[in-house]
């Protein structure tokens, strides 16, 4: 994934998935809610993923295959996976 | 910044002018992208201050939300925990990227001070590197 578009696309689909997670966290740590910048967790997230070699490697293979939907579906399996990591 | 911003195109318009007039105009353009370049300090200090109450705060409320939770369950400990450790890594990142740009900024205002530096000094010089018999503005002069 390149280009302002997609980083767009990326940042949208973290912040939707952390979103989902985030109200039952809040609820169980309100303090601390409260006091973290989701921005910048977003962003964190966002980072991570890039870093992240499963991420990559699902993001070549719907490059390259005919089986993007199953990369596809690897790629949001990761993004969960990421959110999951930083709160749960 | 602005001041910066109105300044350039001044000098770069200046640069039609007789030297003697660019050069009031140079030696300012130097001062302020020098002071500029000094302001991004006072930035820092300003920045590192707010990261460093951002932190206290999370710790605050990372100790309010241990102390207020009756029963510390292993998971809800676990939880919190990643939870302070992510915000604050992602506070470090803020305070890298931030540290970047200022550097960047700093680094572009100290070559283009340095560069006015040279061409004030090229001014300065001007008489010796550029005779007066090759002086184009002599023509004007004549008539």
């Amino acid at each position: 994934m390149s280009g302002t578009g997609s980083t767009r696309a990326l940042r949208d689909l973290v912040e939707a998935r952390l979103e989902q997670s985030w109200s039952q966290w809040a609820q169980a740590h309100p303090n601390l809610a409260e006091a973290i910048d989701r921005m910048r967790l977003t962003e964190l997230a966002v980072n991570r993923l890039r870093d992240d070699p499963v991420y990559r490697e699902a993001l070549e293979q719907a490059a390259v295959d005919e089986a993007q939907l199953a990369a596809a579906a690897k790629v949001l399996q990761r993004v969960q996976a990421i959110v999951d990591a930083l709160l749960n | 910044m602005s001041r910066l911003m109105l300044l350039m195109p001044l000098v770069l318009v200046a640069g039609c002018a007789a030297p003697r007039a660019v050069e009031p105009l140079l030696e300012t353009g130097e001062r302020v992208m020098v002071e500029e370049a000094e302001r991004l300090e006072v930035d820092g200090g300003r920045e590192a201050r707010w990261l460093a109450q951002s932190r206290e705060l999370l710790e605050e409320a990372y100790e309010r939300d241990l102390l207020e939770r009756g029963e510390l369950e292993a998971e809800w400990v676990m939880q919190a925990t990643r939870g302070y450790i992510a915000a604050r890594e992602a506070l470090l990142r803020h305070e890298l990227d931030l540290e970047r740009q200022r550097d960047r900024r700093r680094e572009n205002l100290l070559e283009a001070a340095e560069a006015v530096a040279r061409a004030r000094e090229l001014l300065a010089r001007q008489g010796e590197l550029w005779p007066e018999k090759w002086d184009v503005r002599r023509l004007w002069r004549r008539e």
